[in-house]
C-alpha cells in the first residue's frame, strides 16, 4: 500500500495522465477467475 | 544492510518518475512490475539477490523470470485433485508446467549466496531472508533450504503482481475521460503536501483521504486475487442458516463480496466518493469489513502486513 500511495501521489502531483490510443478496454479486461476456479454453490 | 522500507520505495519510485518526460508514453504495467521487482528483491534478499531492473539491462533480463514467467500454470480447480496435479507436473515437464519452479530456483540460489557469507557480514543484514535464517535447521530451527526458498518466492510474488497490477488499474481508471473530474480532484489533493525530489513523505500521504478513497475503490473493483479462496471448517458451523459439517471445504470470492449490491451501491461503478464518509459511521465500517481484496483471518494476504504503513484502515 505504501508503494501505491507514494507513486500515485508523485505521478499526479506532476502529471495529467491519459490513455494511449494503443490501449483498449479489451486489453484491460478483468479476468475474474471465478468461473475457472471451482464450482460455486 | 537493507535500507528502511520507505527509503527504498522513495528511491525506486523517484528513479521511475524522473524518467517521465512531457507527453511521454509509458507501458506502466511493465514499469510497475520492474519497480516492484527492485523493491521486493532488495528487502527479501539484499545483496544476495537484489535486482536493479530500473537501472540495469542485464537485471531486466533476469527479471523476466518474474515479470513474464514462461510456462503453463495448471488450472486453479486442480487444487481439488493434488494427486493429479503432481502427476501432470512430473509427466509434462517438457511443456514448462509450473513456472514457479524457476522462481524458486532463483530464491534458492540467493539463499545459498547468503549462507556462504561470513558471519560478520550476515550479522549486519536485515532482510526478510535474514529473518528466516534464524529458523533454519542449522540454527536449531525447523525450516530447510527449500522451505525458506519457497517462503521467499511466495512473498516475492505476493508483493509483485498485487501492487503492480493494482497500480495499473488505478492509473487506467483515472486516465479514462469519464473520470477526468476524479483525476482533477485527486491532483488538487496531492498538491497540498510537500515533495522532495518529486516524492512525498509517506506520513504525509497517509493524511490524504481522497487518495485513500481512490486506492480503496480500485482495490474493490479489481481485486487481483479475485477468485475462490478456500477454507476448511475445523468444526461444525452454521453459515447463513446452512449447516456446514467439520472438514467441509468452503470458498469465497473477493470479486463477489466486493461487488455485493447490498453493501456497495452501484457496485460496478468507479466511485471513490463512496469512501468519503466518516470512518466511524456504520456504513463505512460495513464497507470496510466487506472489502475482501486482502482476504481476512490467519490466511489473509501477507503483503498487506508487509507494508510498514497501510492505507486501508
Amino acid at each position: 500500500m505504501a508503494e501505491m500511495q507514494l507513486l500515485v501521489a508523485a505521478v499526479y502531483n506532476k502529471y495529467v495522465t491519459t490513455i494511449s490510443p494503443k490501449t483498449t478496454d479489451a486489453d484491460m479486461a478483468f479476468d475474474d477467475q471465478v468461473t475457472l476456479s471451482g464450482p460455486m454453490v | 544492510m537493507a535500507p528502511p522500507m520507505e527509503g527504498s520505495l522513495k528511491e525506486k519510485i523517484s528513479m521511475w518518475v524522473n524518467t517521465l518526460g512531457d507527453r511521454s508514453v509509458k507501458d506502466v504495467r511493465t514499469d510497475f512490475r520492474y519497480i516492484s521487482v527492485d523493491i521486493m528483491s532488495r528487502h527479501l534478499w539484499g545483496d544476495c539477490g537484489e535486482l536493479n531492473t530500473l537501472g540495469s539491462e542485464s537485471d531486466r533480463e533476469i527479471s523476466q523470470l518474474f515479470v513474464n514467467p514462461q510456462g503453463v500454470y495448471v488450472p486453479a480447480w486442480l487444487i481439488h485433485f493434488p494427486g493429479l496435479t503432481e502427476f501432470i507436473e512430473s509427466k509434462f515437464q517438457f511443456l514448462g508446467i509450473n513456472p514457479m519452479r524457476d522462481i524458486r530456483d532463483y530464491a534458492r540460489q540467493a539463499f545459498k549466496r547468503y549462507q556462504q557469507l561470513p558471519k560478520e557480514k550476515t550479522e549486519k543484514i536485515q532482510t526478510i531472508g535474514d529473518k528466516l535464517w534464524t529458523q533454519h535447521v542449522s540454527n536449531g530451527g525447523q525450516m530447510t533450504d527449500d522451505q525458506i526458498a519457497a517462503e521467499l518466492s511466495d512473498l516475492f510474488l505476493a508483493g509483485l503482481d498485487t501492487t503492480a497490477d493494482t497500480l495499473t488499474y488505478v492509473l487506467w481508471m483515472l486516465s479514462k475521460p469519464e473520470y477526468s473530474k476524479i483525476q482533477e480532484k485527486l491532483r488538487d489533493e496531492v498538491r497540498t503536501i510537500n515533495y522532495h525530489d518529486g516524492i512525498p513523505a509517506l506520513a504525509d500521504t497517509d493524511k490524504l483521504p481522497y487518495l485513500d478513497a481512490v486506492l480503496k475503490e480500485t482495490l474493490r473493483l479489481f481485486p487481483i486475487n479475485a477468485g475462490s479462496q478456500y477454507r476448511v471448517s475445523k468444526k461444525p458451523v452454521v453459515i447463513y442458516d446452512l449447516n456446514v459439517p467439520a472438514g467441509t471445504m468452503c470458498d469465497m470470492q473477493a470479486l463477489t463480496l466486493n461487488r455485493d449490491p447490498d453493501v456497495f451501491e452501484n457496485p460496478d461503478n468507479f466511485e471513490p466518493e463512496r469512501w468519503m464518509i466518516p470512518r466511524e459511521s456504520q456504513r463505512f465500517k460495513e464497507m470496510n469489513r466487506q472489502l475482501w481484496t486482502f482476504s481476512s483471518g490467519q490466511r489473509m494476504c501477507l503483503g498487506q502486513q508487509y507494508s510498514p504503513i497501510s492505507a486501508v484502515k
